[in-house]
């Protein structure tokens, strides 16, 4: 696994980015590093300001003078994740955009966020030396997948053999799979049997399987195979499951991870130990990843602050309130401070027995009123010819 | 333990799965009992009242919000008022007749004169009912417009929901005498992840009726089988519109305040956007300063805010939104908020409709007229009430924009939640959806007579509380008069004092309605038959009035000429209109067709004659039928002002026998000297039952009038019950102490002796004795009337008594072996009887006696 060197657009003036973005131990708890955090922050915030008129402006309104900043991450202004769904925001020229990823949002909101080579690249390298950490990568054990993520053009034409998804590099492909498929007309429809079918073959072949993507569809099959009374496969050990990208449009038929797992145990035949989901998203694209115990450790690269539901203040360690994160190494759009619409609880790291010292948090869900609760009804659709 | 109730009881979750793998035979069953519409309705009427008062129902039932849904008693109360208000009698009767365009929506009616078609509403059958769990008396009211059309429902509650519907309808169900609606009625508890036990009960439905927000509504009409009719209740969106004057005007932003704050903004008719029409940026600002001085004056009136923490998560959330938008550009957004956190206004440049976070959140934007269109269209499946507030001259055109976006509701700013009776629901009556249209033709020539199908069914009505005591003219007099009554009328008034009966027009339509089909039965055909109607008018009297409007039900024609005076232009309408049917008093229509009677023997164009208030003697039906060619004599009607029509007859009807309109009365004949039932066909009083009023209970009323049963059952096809009329209880009265029937008296004078006048018995004290005398309307001379009896050798009126009393062998004993009776017979014109004032009917007796 090779990566080319990535750089900041401007290594003068964001090298203490540069540097805590490049920290290889994820989960590492030193003075120096929250030294170099703050550093960060402070160039990250001048960049921001400089190129962004919208973010000088907000900056001003909000009463914030990055020169008198003591280095309290609490004060910095945070922008809510949801603001971005409406608005595109830039820090970089049109050039300089790398990717703009559309978030698939639940209903009609798309999120546009713009990237640039060094933001995208870095939180995709922050993967890596995750990764790493947990012994994932592994060049010599040929690896069967199955992607629970939309198949694209290339690998339709291609077939299965070639994918560029970024998560098959720690190990190389033998043979790869998408379950949502391509229909032809622009869609993609879920191959449950397909799906199935192909870890029948998996266990024959007993190579380590990697399975990646949405826990929806995963959990379908499983409950598919149970119903069908299909007799539980014994996948290879060594195998690997890496959810992310929730339930999107299935949150109704959302069962708790902990059943998940016991189901995918069960069916799969992969240790507990190996089911790992992510969280991120669009607006913040740090990964979060499970540790063995199932916890979000909070690593080096960002910090995660709890915020009254009422009027934003801190709350601190176990009490619910808005998940905020904060973290200098996004370059293309000012999101360094973001606050989420979801409702999560900061627990200390030693609270957790993996082993990682790093904060945890845990989601409780959404923070607001479900669409069924109340008039706002889907807002999202009300908003769709907004921007 | 989870619990259900499946028609009318508690059941486990256990025993509801065993039921549900029987569910299809078990609405079929259901389906196909009778559903008694009217007999529902008392049901619910007599438990909204146990409701409304201090009963041991109403605080089980205030104790099961209390406890389990965490509410105050007082609002308690009122939740299971409004459920009382909904189910009284009152408010039903008048949601059918709104929705379903008749109180007899169920009863399948002929739609035209022309053919032999008949058009109903149905139930749909089975309703499944997916209740949101945020409402508390939601789900019972939305049962009883399921039940109230006839449907079996099964409401699946919130897997979170308290047990108040079940407990509700447990309630109702013990204290209701009534079955029919109980096995129409389930409540369960499901979950909707539960989605077999879900998709088992929608394979089986006829309707889905989906209650909520719109993920919810768009994941049930998913699993919806397209053979059930999906039947959506979504959240909707209102908002306030002002146009410049008047968003310049102080008076409209208070009303705005008023709207904003007076429900919290919890109902779907609350304002969320206040769109204020060519207003700068600098125009919303100043408005909005306005605004918030307006909320800051009367924010301690109002209810404090009760929001949860999600709730405030909501309102912090888009107010962070907002507040970072205004970042943007200059006179983007802004926001001016409380200092105490109660209200928030939150400014914003773009015009496109945005759901507030509530809680006296609003909303201020801009809009210009002509984008109206392009704002709000696209929103249309969310849109619910305007509060406008503009100058007349704006009010047609905008409010045909708005309901061109859309808009179901436009109402003043400041009562932009008021709600009125009757009033439809998001765009549709209730009703309506839960219901089909069906109808039938049928060639079966006797059907032609028919305006209903009901007649081919036995229908005895049922009450739910049935009394004791019989009711006569006196506690009729005794009702108060109503304060919703709208028809009066004059019932009667022989004995001199004027009596007056009061109606709603929804009563008057109902009897109207009856006695228009009872008269088709007798043979009008409102087709053909060109009808004029003679009966008197004017001074309350209601006989002309409701002909004219059981006519217009007909959709029959009709000269509404009234018992006018002038017989020449009468009888000359008559002939140049080709008029073929006469309805009146035969009194009247006697001295009418005499006065004409040299053309009407000759061209005999009059086919029909439908009388009513008094009875045509046989001889005088005799004289019709021979002289002036009528073939069909019928009682336009039986019935009395009180009660209104009673009775109807067919073409197998003699003058005596009628049906009784058993849909909407219940008839007893009971002994003359007890409250029994007579024994098979003996006279005995006729005693009826109506539930054809809204305000007024007439129950065991005795009518006055005489009769027996016909057991038989009528040649004509209708199964509803038969009745003789055997006179007026008044008519048998008592001479020389012994009770002589002043119809037998009639019966004889026309069947022995051929006189076939009108008459009239006048008693007085003739020394020791009594005087009898019967005076018989007469305009000839004594040697013509003579002549015409169909007694021959009678020289003079003593000998016609005579000739009587041979007849009456009673009588006779009275008169010449007891000796404490005479009875005189003579001749009196027409001018010189007795008349009451108010009908212009004949008075039977007159008794001159002066006993005390």
């Amino acid at each position: 696994m090779t990566n080319k060197e990535l750089f900041p657009p401007s290594r003068a003036l964001l090298g203490s980015v540069e540097r805590l973005c490049k920290i290889t131990s994820p989960y590492a708890i030193s003075a120096e590093n929250d030294s170099l955090f703050v550093q960060a922050m402070k160039e990250v915030i001048r960049w921001h300001q400089e190129k962004s008129t919208f973010y000088r402006q907000f900056l001003k309104d909000s009463g914030f003078d990055i020169n008198k900043w003591d280095g309290d991450l609490v004060t910095i202004p945070s922008i809510p994740a949801e603001f971005f769904k409406y608005h595109a925001i830039k820090s970089v020229s049109d050039d300089n955009v790398h990717i703009n990823l559309t978030s698939s949002g639940t209903s009609g909101q798309k999120s546009q966020m713009f990237f640039d080579e060094w933001s995208l690249g870095c939180a995709q390298q922050m993967v890596d030396f995750i990764y790493d950490y947990y012994g994932w990568i592994t060049p010599s054990k040929k690896t069967n997948y199955l992607l629970y993520t939309y198949q694209t053009e290339i690998d339709s034409k291609l077939g299965t053999a070639f994918t560029d998804n970024y998560l098959t590099k720690y190990a190389p492909v033998n043979r790869a799979d998408y379950t949502l498929k391509l229909t032809g007309k622009g869609g993609h429809d879920f191959d449950i049997f397909g799906a199935i079918k192909t870890l029948q073959e998996y266990e024959v072949e007993e190579l380590p399987v990697r399975i990646f993507g949405f826990p929806s569809f995963f959990y379908f099959t499983l409950q598919r195979m149970k119903e069908l009374k299909y007799r539980p496969l014994k996948l290879s050990p060594e195998s690997l499951v890496f959810l992310g990208g929730g339930w999107k449009g299935y949150a109704n038929q959302e069962i708790k991870k902990s059943e998940l797992y016991a189901l995918a145990e069960e069916m799969l035949g992969i240790p507990n130990h190996r089911l790992r989901d992510g969280f991120g998203s669009v607006e913040h694209c740090i990964p979060y990843i499970e540790c063995s115990q199932h916890k979000f450790h909070v690593p080096v690269y960002s910090k995660v602050l709890i915020r009254d539901l009422k009027n934003l203040n801190l709350v601190g360690y176990d009490k619910p309130g808005f998940l905020q994160f904060i973290s200098p190494y996004i370059t293309s759009a000012p999101a360094n401070a973001v606050t989420m619409g979801d409702l999560a609880i900061l627990h200390r790291g030693e609270t957790c027995t993996c082993g990682l010292k790093t904060d945890w948090f845990e989601i409780l869900g959404r923070a607001g009123i479900s669409k069924n609760k109340s008039c706002a009804i889907a807002a999202a659709e009300l908003l769709k010819d907004f921007v | 333990m989870r619990t259900h109730f499946w028609q009318g009881q508690t059941v486990s979750h256990e025993e509801l799965i065993s039921k549900l793998e029987t569910l299809e035979s078990c609405i079929e069953s259901a389906l196909i009992e009778n559903f008694d519409l009217d007999l529902f309705v008392e049901s619910c009427d007599a438990f909204s009242k146990q409701l409304k008062s201090e009963s041991e129902i109403q605080s089980r039932l205030v104790a099961t919000l209390t406890v389990q849904d965490g509410i105050s008693s007082d609002i308690a109360k009122e939740i299971i008022n409004s459920i009382a208000d909904f189910i009284s009698k009152k408010q039903i009767k008048f949601k059918i007749s709104n929705e379903l365009g008749s109180l007899t929506p169920f009863t399948s009616k002929r739609i035209n004169a022309d053919g032999n078609i008949f058009e109903k509403w149905e139930p749909l059958g089975l309703i499944v009912q997916v209740l949101s769990g945020n409402d508390f008396a939601l789900p019972v009211l939305s049962a009883f417009e399921g039940l109230m059309t006839g449907n079996v429902n099964i409401l699946k509650l919130s897997h979170q929901s308290s047990s108040f519907t079940q407990d509700f309808f447990t309630e109702f169900s013990k204290f209701s005498q009534t079955a029919c609606w109980k096995n129409r009625v389930c409540v369960v508890n499901i979950s909707s992840k539960e989605k077999a036990l879900l998709e088992r009960l929608y394979s089986h439905a006829d309707g889905v009726v989906a209650w909520g927000g719109e993920e919810a509504i768009n994941e049930i009409r998913k699993s919806v089988p397209s053979s059930a009719r999906f039947i959506d209740w979504g959240h909707k969106i209102s908002f306030s519109y002002l146009t410049k004057t008047e968003w310049q005007n102080l008076e409209t932003v208070k009303q705005v305040v008023h709207d904003i704050f007076v429900f919290n903004q919890q109902a779907c008719s609350s304002p969320q956007c206040v769109y204020l029409e060519d207003a700068s940026f600098a125009d919303l600002k100043s408005f909005s300063t306005l605004l918030g001085q307006s909320m800051n004056a009367v924010v301690s009136n109002y209810a404090a805010n009760d929001t949860s923490e999600m709730e405030d998560a909501e309102i912090t959330k888009m107010g962070l939104i907002v507040k970072t938008e205004k970042s943007l550009q200059p006179n983007y957004t802004d926001a001016i908020e409380d200092t105490h956190g109660q209200w928030r206004i939150w400014i914003d440049s773009r015009s496109s409709l945005r759901a507030s976070p509530l809680y006296k959140t609003i909303w201020v934007k801009p809009i210009q007229r002509a984008n109206i269109m392009k704002t709000f269209r696209p929103m249309k499946q969310y849109l619910q009430t305007v509060g406008l507030a503009c100058a007349m001259s704006d009010l047609f055109e905008l409010s045909r924009l708005f309901y061109s976006c859309g808009v179901t509701r436009i109402r003043s700013n400041g009562g932009m939640q008021d709600s009125y009776m009757g009033e439809p629901h998001d765009g549709y009556f209730a009703l309506n959806r839960y219901v089909r249209r069906v109808s039938l033709e049928s060639k079966i020539e006797n059907l032609k007579s028919f305006s209903t199908l009901n007649d081919l069914h036995e229908n005895k009505i049922h009450f739910d509380q049935f009394p004791d005591k019989l009711m006569d003219k006196v506690d009729f007099q005794n009702i108060p008069d109503q304060p919703s009554s709208q028809l009066y009328f004059k019932s009667g008034g022989s004995s001199g004092v004027s009596k007056i009966s009061q109606f709603t027009y929804v009563d008057y339509h109902t009897q109207m309605q009856a006695a228009a089909n009872g008269l088709m039965a007798a043979g009008l055909d409102p087709r053909k038959d060109r009808t004029m109607n003679l009966f008197f008018g004017g001074g309350l009297y209601g006989g002309f009035l409701s002909f004219f409007t059981i006519m217009e039900e007909l959709k029959a024609v009709q000269f509404p000429m009234s018992a006018y005076m002038d017989y020449d232009f009468v009888g000359q309408i008559i002939r140049k209109f080709k008029v073929n049917v006469l309805m009146g008093m035969p009194s009247y229509l006697m001295q009418l067709l005499e006065h004409n009677r040299q053309w009407i023997t000759q061209d005999r164009m009059i086919e029909k004659i439908f009388y009513g208030g008094e009875a045509f003697s046989m001889a005088q039906i005799e004289k019709l039928k021979n002289d002036f060619g009528v073939k069909v004599i019928k009682s336009a009607s039986y019935g009395s002002v009180d009660m209104g029509p009673l009775g109807y007859q067919c073409p197998y009807s003699d003058n005596k026998t009628y049906h009784l309109h058993h849909n909407i009365h219940l008839l007893e004949i009971l002994k003359l000297d007890s409250l029994h039932s007579v024994d098979g066909d003996e006279l005995g009083r006729l005693i009826f039952s109506t539930h054809s009023r809204e305000d007024q209970s007439l129950l065991r009323y005795d009518v006055g009038d005489l009769g027996k049963w016909v057991k038989a059952d009528c040649p004509c096809g209708r199964k509803s019950p038969r009745f003789e009329l055997h006179g007026r209880y008044g008519d048998i009265f008592r001479a020389a102490g012994s009770f002589l029937n002043y119809n037998h008296i009639g019966t004889l004078l026309s069947e022995k002796l051929g006189i076939p006048s009108e008459f009239q018995i006048v008693l007085a004290k003739h020394g020791n004795k009594e005087l009898m005398t019967v005076k018989i309307l007469s305009d000839s001379n004594e040697t013509e009337f003579l002549r015409s009896l169909s007694v021959r050798g009678l020289g003079s009126m003593t000998d016609v008594t005579k000739a009587f009393l041979d007849t009456y062998y009673d009588l006779d004993e009275l008169v010449n072996y007891e000796k404490v009776l005479e009875v005189k017979i003579e001749l009196v014109p027409s001018e010189q009887m007795s008349r009451s004032a108010a009908s212009g009917k004949l008075l039977h007796i007159i008794d001159n006696r002066g006993f005390t």
